[in-house]
């Protein structure tokens, strides 16, 4: 009975593994219909109704409710990769994460919206194109919620010193079109949401393979 | 589409009413203020108006929202 059971076991995940193998190569982007309806529909809606606030308002909710999640996660939980169904707005290769690598593309992401927001609010120009193959998570670290908060705290600090003005400057995102600074604010509050709702299903994954 | 995506997308019209009702309920707030102060008649189709007119403002100022 052990042995039929550590045979599943086995199958399951060499079938998972297989899934992976499938998955698309970083930097594939998203499908044409979900990047379309964010290009043409979220962003005029968010520039509209969005204010800087309300912006760095949503952003710290969604941190505190990432925090909330891992309360009960432990360390070994929050570093074991498993494979999900596509969630909105992500790149296919990400649906094989840990709770953690997902942590540590945040803390990457952000830093580098931290620089382009400062940049862009000197009126400077940003060379060369944004990749989203460079701002992908490879430790995998045990420890990565504190630096994930710490950046977050220092981000908090950073937006709310800053004199809150349209920058004429804009950098384009690799998938939709081109951010000023208010733009990229905003847009940190927007991806820190998605993948707060890939962490969910990660926890969701990791509790129905228990 | 996966669950977790209808979520996010239901979450996401979630928060784009929520934001409407805020501006809504500011602007209302404010037009309210304003015919209380200077004893105007408060107009319910007047607050309409003037929401409507702000988010046309937002459309194009600060930035065009378009481009």
């Amino acid at each position: 009975m052990i042995f039929i059971f550590i045979v599943v076991l086995c199958c399951k995940e060499k079938e998972i593994e297989g899934v992976i193998m499938k998955l698309k190569p970083p930097g594939a982007g998203l499908p044409e219909l979900e990047r379309s309806f964010i290009r043409f529909i979220l962003v005029p809606f968010v520039r509209v109704l969005f204010t800087w606030n309300i912006g760095l308002y949503l952003l710290k909710r969604e941190v505190s409710i990432i925090n909330k999640l891992l309360i009960n996660l432990d360390k070994e939980e929050c570093i074991k990769k498993v494979l999900i169904d596509r969630t909105f707005a992500i790149e296919d290769d990400t649906r094989a994460f840990s709770v953690n690598l997902v942590l540590e593309h945040l803390t990457i992401a952000g830093t580098a919206v931290m620089g382009v927001i400062k940049t862009l609010s000197n009126e400077q120009e940003i060379p060369g194109e944004i990749k989203i193959e460079e701002v992908k998570p490879k430790e995998n670290k045990l420890n990565q919620i504190d630096d994930f908060n710490k950046f977050y705290e220092t981000y908090f600090h950073f937006i709310e010193k800053l004199p809150k003005k349209h920058s004429k400057m804009k950098k384009k995102h690799p998938w939709f079109v081109e951010f000023n600074n208010f733009d990229w604010s905003v847009f940190m509050f927007m991806h820190t949401f998605i993948h707060r709702r890939q962490i969910e299903a990660i926890i969701k994954e990791l509790g129905e393979s228990k | 589409m996966s669950i977790n995506s209808i979520g996010t997308v239901l979450r996401i019209a979630f928060i784009a009413f929520g934001l409407v009702a805020v501006w809504y309920l500011s602007i209302s707030g404010i037009y309210f203020l304003i015919s209380v102060l200077f004893g105007l008649k408060f107009s319910f189709s007047i607050t309409g108006l003037l929401f409507s007119a702000v988010m046309f403002l937002r459309m194009f100022f600060p930035k065009n929202v378009f481009v």
